[in-house]
């Protein structure tokens, strides 16, 4: 024991568990499942964040801004132009 | 089923008698490997099982011209090391809380492996214990090289280094052993 570069130490070896290949293709099955479970989850969730986008942009795209009504006020018609008539175009 | 790249090539199409036939012959080296490195009986069963099933579930991007056996070795020895990195966290932890009164420490049993006669246990337990003592590197090496009998070639391979560092690590180890054994 004081000299390993001459003794070999005692190899004390044992048989792994019987049965342990069939707990190893349950073992792969059930990762494999996962693995399925996951992508599969993925590509749900992929999915929704597009239609969830496509939704979105939509909106934005074919929604239209109301104008408020004109009045006979003074200030609020002045402020009316202000706002609305120095808008972009998208927005009028 | 002799030649090693059709094996790898059966592997990577999924079939099964090629993956009974690397299973039957390396679990027991495996097993081994695993239970030199954690000292349980249980871990090492769980962490072989946990081999296998990466090593199917990853043969795909296994390059075939490597050895096999070789990247089996280092799955086994990767998984046993953060196993291990794993435990001492949870050790420290406990520690910790130990010190302010939240939870006792647990104390890790003597390691007594189970192909041992009742004998040699105690020169055994120093001897596992001295083992575990070691740095992982001189470990990883010390198992491989005395424990395994594989060469400094393959021991190079396994832990991805060259030879010269192999035999440093050993040195290195052997007198660490001598040290914690006096």
């Amino acid at each position: 024991m004081d000299n390993f570069g001459n003794k070999k130490l005692v190899q004390h070896r044992i048989n792994a568990p019987e049965g342990m290949y069939y707990q190893v293709r349950e073992r792969i099955v059930k990762e494999r499942m996962r693995m399925a479970r996951t992508r599969q989850q993925l590509a749900i969730g992929s999915a929704l964040l597009l239609i969830i986008g496509g939704v979105n942009i939509g909106i934005i795209l074919f929604s239209k801004s109301e104008k408020p009504h004109k009045t006979n006020n003074s200030t609020e018609q002045i402020l009316y132009e202000t706002y609305f008539d120095n808008q972009t175009p998208f927005l009028k | 089923m002799q030649d090693e790249k059709d094996i790898i090539i059966h592997l990577q199409k999924g079939d099964e008698i090629a993956f009974k036939w690397v299973f039957d012959t390396y679990k027991d080296r495996i097993f081994n490997t695993i239970l030199y490195m954690v000292q349980s009986n249980e871990e090492a069963e769980d962490l072989t099982q946990e081999v296998f099933v990466e090593v199917f579930l990853s043969v795909e991007n296994f390059n075939v011209q490597s050895k096999l056996y070789t990247w089996i070795y280092r799955i086994a020895i990767n998984k046993a090391l953060n196993l291990q990195r794993f435990k001492k966290a949870k050790k420290r932890f406990g520690n910790l809380l130990s010190i302010f009164h939240l939870s006792p420490a647990d104390e890790i049993p003597d390691f007594v492996h189970p192909g041992i006669l009742l004998e040699n246990k105690e020169l055994s337990e120093s001897l596992y214990r001295a083992i575990d003592q070691l740095p992982e590197k001189q470990k990883t090496a010390f198992v491989l090289r005395q424990l395994e009998d594989l060469s400094y070639v393959e021991i190079a391979e396994v832990m991805q280094t060259t030879i010269p560092s192999v035999e440093s690590l050993l040195f290195r180890a052997k007198q660490n052993l001598q040290k914690y054994l006096k």
